[in-house]
């Protein structure tokens, strides 16, 4: 009797979610380290960039979908795209930032193309409104209504979710007085 | 929710913004006349609310919590800053702008220390904390165009951000530990079960990352340079509000999480934690005070000692297993934060009035002959520098007698702590020596020519600031009872509300 195709394939269910947390965590050290240790900035950004990644991974391991989502929208997309626009625009000389190579425009126009097309074959292909699965998947279950209620409930952390804006507003502030020009010069 | 519990934080709140709003709107040729005004009267406001109108009880459901301490707290928050307005004054005066932004972020810092001995939570603290230290980044920094205050703004930002991320990984660890971050289920966590070693560490990291706050050895080197380069009110600022602040926090920690531990195994290991912090720290304040020549600098470094005197009476706190000398070593370090802050403000209100003649702080030049250029502020500095040493009757003299007084209540049930009070007095006799030589400076010695005008005109605003000062300072020293059954009821209140 020949064993059937599936008990051919190891059962990983036990050892999957250690294993996905080590390298999620490994990313991430290795990363951490990596930017801070990079002696070109550039370099530092990207390894932040994984490190980021690598502990959003992380939060989504915890069912933390909400403050995964955040970490990615918020570091990713919004702190470390400012960080390295800041670096390009402040106009350092090219070897200072890790981009003396010349810069090779064929492979970033190819590698661009292909993933377009790809892109572009796999939204001609799908058609979301027919696929059976997405109807047959159960309600989400997500932190962010709670996250939400928590927040905003008096008895739990109204508190201190008032003084965040207060202490934002400071932040506001503070920044704006630093890096605001001197009226005489503008 | 009992809103009515928190209006005196509100009132700031409100008044913070008032002042930039105020200032935004005002003509360019009045600039900076209300902003002080409105700062002053919001904290003065806030300061009979919370004095006159004495609020008791809880409010969001037990997150904010009105009592004895909280009170205490409060009200050396909202005072002193009408003090540190009074300070200010003269010095925003001369500034070209910026007067709202001064004013409002120091409201809103204040508003993070009002809240510190409120809140009954990690989460809260920890908001409140970085409420209070964000602010002192901007402050610091705040004479943009001038590179030491750039630099202190800069310094006080990488130190503090380290010193953040310690105390926030301790409280997370601590929660992951505990499963709360209520202080009452942590309390009971450790009464129940004791320290697991997740436990220990995440304490240990929240207490090293308040260390950081305070100055204590060896988490100070940025002290020094962040009192120099940052503007002399501010500095004022950072040595009284932020380090009563950072103690108050001390005490609440130490409470919560490391005296229901005294007695046991892990109790004695935080009583060296706290022991050999407040020795370093006492010893290497006061010595490395001896060779400074700029005023500033002395008073950064005399600042780390007197953060070791309040950190004996915290390691006798742990030490002992009798709960009246507890609160008796509560009381000593609540009454040596209340004469500090007393202090440090007149100390650093002299300074910030003799570095407007714009000759620097250097000791033998700016304050060389200073009785004779200003004899009021030779005076009230003289006191001053009496009180920091805790020569009688000078209000640091009751912090330091109670401060002992608590050591040798402790030292019955845990000997080893007398070694602590012997490091303490050898740093008495250490700090007279460099506080005299100023005193010689400014008494002693006629007055260089390189140290500015013959006479020092002595701003309104700091007239009023050095004489409640000197009333305080003579006064406390002499009938410190008030005072002192008040610190004595938030120390009370302190351990009956955990």
């Amino acid at each position: 009797m020949t064993p059937s195709l599936a008990s051919l394939i190891p059962d990983l269910t036990p050892v999957l979610p250690g294993l996905v947390f080590w390298v999620l965590a490994g990313l991430s050290v290795v990363s951490a380290v990596a930017a801070a240790m990079a002696p070109k900035i550039v370099h530092a950004a990207f390894g932040l960039m994984a490190a980021f990644f690598g502990v959003a991974g992380l939060y989504a391991l915890l069912g933390a979908d909400f403050l995964s989502l955040t970490q990615v929208v918020v570091y990713v997309g919004g702190i470390l795209v400012l960080l390295v626009f800041g670096v390009l625009l402040t106009g350092r000389a090219k070897a200072q930032l890790g981009l003396e190579k010349p810069v090779r425009v064929g492979g970033a126009v190819a590698a661009g193309t292909a993933l377009l097309l790809g892109l572009l074959l796999a939204i001609g292909k799908s058609d979301l409104s027919r696929s059976p699965w997405l109807s047959d998947l159960p309600e989400p279950q997500g932190t962010t209504h709670a996250i939400g209620r928590a927040l905003l409930d008096p008895e739990q952390y109204l508190l201190p979710f008032e003084l965040v804006s207060v202490f934002l507003l400071a932040a506001l502030v503070g920044a704006a007085y630093l890096v605001r020009r001197r009226r005489d010069a503008s | 929710m009992n809103l009515h519990l928190i209006l005196p934080e509100i009132v700031v709140v409100a008044g913070g913004m008032l002042a930039v709003a105020v200032d935004l709107l005002a003509p360019a040729s009045r600039k900076g006349r209300a902003a002080p005004w409105v700062a002053g009267l919001a904290l003065l406001a806030a300061t009979l609310l919370v004095v006159l109108g004495r609020p008791e009880g809880t409010s969001f459901f037990g997150h904010h919590r009105s009592d004895a301490f909280s009170r205490f707290v409060r009200a050396v928050a909202t005072g002193g800053g009408v003090l540190l307005v009074l300070i200010s004054a003269p010095y925003t005066r001369r500034m070209d702008r910026g007067h709202g932004e001064f004013y409002g972020l120091l409201l809103f810092a204040l508003v993070g220390v009002m809240l510190v001995g409120a809140v009954t939570d990690l989460m809260g603290l920890f908001v409140c904390l970085e409420l209070l230290t964000i602010t002192s980044y901007v402050l610091a920094a705040f004479k943009r165009t001038d590179v030491r205050s750039a630099e202190a703004g800069l310094k006080y930002l990488v130190v503090g951000a380290v010193s953040s991320a310690f105390l926030l990984f301790g409280v997370a660890t601590v929660y992951g530990a505990a499963g709360s971050v209520e202080f009452a289920s942590l309390s009971a966590h450790v009464v129940g079960k004791g320290f697991s070693p997740l436990l220990a560490l995440g304490t240990g990291m929240m207490l090293v990352g308040l260390f950081f706050k305070v100055s204590a050895v060896p988490f100070h080197v940025w002290a020094p340079d962040v009192y120099q380069g940052a503007p002399t009110p501010v500095t004022a600022f950072l040595s009284s509000v932020s380090k009563s602040a950072g103690f108050v926090l001390l005490l609440r920690v130490a409470s919560v999480l490391v005296v229901p531990a005294a007695g046991t195994a892990s109790g004695d290991a935080w009583v060296s934690f706290f022991g050999v912090a407040a020795s370093l720290t006492l010893l290497y304040g006061n010595l490395a005070a001896i060779p400074q020549k700029d005023v500033k600098r002395l008073l950064a470094y005399s600042s780390i000692g007197h953060a070791g005197y309040m950190l004996l009476g915290l390691a006798a706190l742990v030490a002992t297993a009798d709960p009246t000398v507890r609160v008796d070593a509560a009381t000593a370090v609540l009454v040596y934060v209340f004469a500090y802050y007393v202090t440090t403000t007149t100390a650093f209100t002299v300074v910030a009035v003799v570095s407007a003649q714009g000759k620097g702080h250097r000791a033998e030049t700016a304050y060389a002959g200073l009785h004779r250029r200003s004899p009021l502020l030779a005076f009230a500095m003289l006191l001053a520098l009496l009180s920091l040493a805790g020569v009688p009757p000078m209000a640091g003299l009751i912090g330091k007698f109670l401060v002992f007084w608590s050591v040798v209540g402790a030292a019955q049930s845990h000997p080893s702590v007398v070694v602590l009070g012997l490091v303490g007095a050898l740093g008495v006799v250490l700090s007279l020596y460099y506080y005299l030589l100023l005193i010689r400076e400014m008494y002693a010695k006629d007055p260089s020519p390189e140290g500015g005008p013959a006479t020092i005109r002595v701003p309104a605003a700091a007239r009023v600031s050095v004489a409640i000062g000197i009333a305080a300072l003579v006064g406390l020293g002499i009938y410190w009872a008030p005072v002192y059954d008040v610190a004595r009821g938030a120390a009370e209140a302190l351990f009956a509300s955990r």
